[in-house]
């Protein structure tokens, strides 16, 4: 019956993202008509490869990154390059639209606001709930960044960049009396902060571009109360408790954990590209990328009714995860749209010892899990606007 | 199922083919200037005595020369036809200019690389004396006498003596710098010990050949490198600066001596030549007379692609504050590559 309903709701999931994304070019069409754009800016090229020198990267995401041809129109950019990220067993479909804004040549300012939508057939590994559908959408956690280009190309660039916990962060699932949180991948929000600082480098060559990226990931908390935001009412009966007191009254903690006791690592990532730009029109790219946290991911207690603080280590953690990605831009002069594939590739799952608590299992890096390979996939079409 | 396969197929081919056909420039139409800019333009005229010629799609979406005073005005057509005219470039003596003329119809300037897709071609500047001047040849200069011009096939670059049509092979980028190179608007200094040259294919950077020692500097990256008339500098496009919120691009010049730059490129502020205040500030296309007091040059608000999108033409006299630069089209076709010749 579950199946049935997720047969159901992913197809129903391309038709509204497939809906979605043409209301949003028609929109884009009819901004030409009431002042996004003057009669007289007939092109809205793209920044990213291009000119006679090495171009950038549009910054942002990992997975599918978009890589297009160079220049822009309007002070303000917007990309919107939606993610539909699938296997048998979920369906994600994810977007985070990217305004940008150049005060100088040389830098730009970002924010992304990112918005999903999530199908899964959820696993709980306490064998406690059998698998059942969930769902979960709304907004995730907005990114702001600025990027610095430098070098007597522009062929290096910094990156900054601040998330905000604006998503939700604790979604459940089942009846007011049992809830279970939903796992963190149908998360929409993490509950942290986190900085991001990225270096890239890239170089023209012969009709394309190389572009490399490194980037690493703090995450962290603030509490503006001073304290847990769960401690007056879930978490009623660990407020005297003094072995885990700084965990529940806080302003700072250098560390990623949220209120609910998840907990995220720092990480490191990179991704190498080659972008090739023969054709007229047509930016072919081929992209790979890497991510490796810096320790294991702790999840909050399942059950949520509980009133329990139990975290512990997260059986979906992975060590290691990369991507493989095609892309390619029809590099038009309204606007460009981007197509993208990617097959995701992780590590092998840990497998829990006797103690729950042990994060070690998870934190392993094994060989890729090869009977997972290629049964997630991630598409990925888009388009960019100029604005004012 | 199998018809909803064949319209899936048959759509994305169409997309596709779509993509990948080559587009010619819009022909555009007039665009009025701002108040700002016509108290500019009125203020330049008749204070610069010369022409200026440059390729544009004004007329014809495959490019035609036009020409017109230094100051801005009289714009007139220079050339005609259905085949790629740009590149054009004075005689000495600013009677007759020298351009690039496709074999057969639209060619994009990528093409330029190809050889065998072009041709130069030389016209008197009043519109008579249409003739061929070299087969299988792009990108042709004249040189100080007159008498010979350079132009580059490929990776090899030659000094052709329009009065015996020899023809000498001066440099071959396969030999002397990488096979596959490719090399771009070659330019040789006003003694001709050196060449500047923008390379791409299987190099891509700019730089100096000694001809005597056979030696290659490398100055940096850009393009459309070239010699100042003095003999002492050399200014290229390079893609810093400003850009409003197109892809940085600015003109820089630097200092030489014997063939070498005097300061490493990173210096790069020193080198600031032209790049203009406010969004059209993607520059491309510089070029001096022949005294080095005037540059004229294109630039756009958005869009890259030399062939296609709206450059506009700027003029400006080197010393001067660089707001002083002005505006001389006033068009959203394609202007580019122009040339100016001041009468002394």
């Amino acid at each position: 019956m579950k199946r049935r309903l997720l047969l159901v709701l992913i197809p129903a999931m391309c038709v509204v993202s497939a809906i979605i994304f043409i209301l949003l070019i028609r929109a884009a069409h009819s901004g030409a008509h009431c002042g996004i754009m003057t009669p007289k800016r007939q092109y809205m090229p793209w920044q990213c490869v291009g000119g006679c020198g090495a171009g950038g990267s549009g910054g942002g995401s990992t997975g599918i990154k978009w890589i297009g041809e160079g220049v822009s129109g309007g002070r303000l950019q917007m990309e919107v390059l939606p993610k539909f990220n699938f296997s048998r067993m979920f369906g994600y479909l994810i977007t985070a639209p990217r305004l940008t804004f150049k005060p100088q040549g040389n830098a730009e300012i970002g924010l992304s606001i990112p918005l999903g939508f999530k199908v899964s057939e959820v696993r709980y590994q306490t064998n406690i709930a059998p698998p059942e559908a969930a769902i979960n959408g709304g907004r995730g956690d907005v990114t702001c960044d600025v990027t610095r280009f430098f070098g007597a190309q522009n062929q290096y660039s910094w990156q900054c960049a601040l998330t905000l916990p604006t998503g939700p962060y604790d979604a459940g699932s089942g009846t007011d009396k049992s809830q279970f949180i939903l796992p963190q991948s149908m998360q929409m929000g993490r509950g942290v902060y986190s900085v991001m600082l990225g270096l890239s480098y890239s170089r023209d060559i012969d009709k394309g571009m190389l572009l490399f990226d490194g980037y690493c990931y703090y995450p962290f908390n603030v509490s503006f109360t001073g304290k847990n935001a769960y401690i007056d009412s879930d978490y009623k009966t660990y407020q005297t408790a003094s072995e885990n007191r700084r965990r529940f009254y806080y302003r700072f903690k250098p560390y990623g954990e949220n209120d609910r006791g998840g907990y995220f690592p720092p990480a490191l990532s990179c991704d190498a590209i080659y972008a090739y730009r023969g054709i007229p029109k047509m930016v072919h790219s081929v992209q790979c990328y890497f991510y490796a946290p810096l320790g294991v991911r702790w999840v909050p207690s399942y059950n949520q009714s509980s009133n329990l603080y139990d975290p512990r280590p997260d059986p979906d953690n992975r060590a290691w995860d990369a991507v493989l990605a095609y892309g390619v831009e029809f590099s038009r002069d309204i606007f460009p749209i981007f197509l993208g594939f990617a097959l995701p590739i992780h590590d092998a799952r840990g497998i829990a010892g006797a103690d729950a608590y042990d994060p070690a299992p998870f934190g392993k890096w094994h060989a890729p899990d090869w009977n997972e390979l290629g049964e997630e996939w991630i598409v990925a079409l888009g388009f960019k606007v100029a604005m004012f | 199922m199998m018809f909803k396969r064949k319209a899936v197929a048959a759509l994305m081919i169409c997309c596709c083919a779509g993509a990948m056909s080559a587009q010619e420039a819009p022909t555009g139409s007039p665009v009025q200037p701002s108040d700002k800019e016509q108290k500019a333009l009125d203020a330049l005229k008749g204070t610069v005595k010369g022409l200026i010629v440059w390729s544009t799609s004004r007329s014809n979406s495959k490019h035609d020369l036009w020409i017109m005073n230094a100051d801005g005005t009289d714009p007139k057509q220079l050339t005609k036809g259905d085949d790629v005219d740009w590149f054009p470039r004075f005689s000495p003596d600013g009677a007759t200019v020298l351009f690039n003329r496709s074999k057969g119809g639209w060619v994009p300037e990528s093409d330029a690389e190809y050889p065998e897709k072009w041709d130069i071609w030389e016209i008197a500047t009043d519109g008579g004396g249409e003739k061929k001047i070299a087969e299988n040849a792009c990108w042709g200069v004249w040189r100080p006498d007159g008498k010979s011009i350079l132009f580059a096939r490929r990776a090899q670059v030659f000094l052709k003596n329009l009065e015996t049509g020899e023809e000498k092979l001066l440099f071959d980028g396969d030999v002397a710098i990488k096979k596959g190179a490719v090399v771009q608007q070659p330019s040789l200094s006003p003694d001709g010990k050196y060449m500047a040259a923008t390379l791409r294919g299987t190099m891509r950077e700019t730089g100096i050949w000694n001809l005597e020692k056979k030696e290659w500097t490398k100055t940096g990256g850009g393009c459309q490198i070239q010699w100042f008339p003095s003999g002492n500098e050399i200014y290229w496009v390079n893609p810093t600066g400003n850009g409003g919120t197109a892809a940085p691009s600015e003109e820089l010049a630097m200092t030489l001596k014997d063939g070498k730059p005097i300061e490493s490129i990173s210096a790069i502020k020193k080198f600031h030549l032209m790049d203009l205040p406010g969004r059209r500030s993607h520059e491309y296309f510089p070029k001096f007379d022949r005294q080095g007091d005037y540059m004229v040059w294109g630039a756009t608000e958005k869009g890259h692609d030399h062939d296609i999108y709206d450059y506009e033409l700027f003029i400006w006299k080197r010393g001067q504050p660089i707001e002083t630069a002005v505006r001389i089209t006033f068009h959203t076709g394609n202007d580019r590559w122009p040339d100016i010749y001041i009468k002394k």
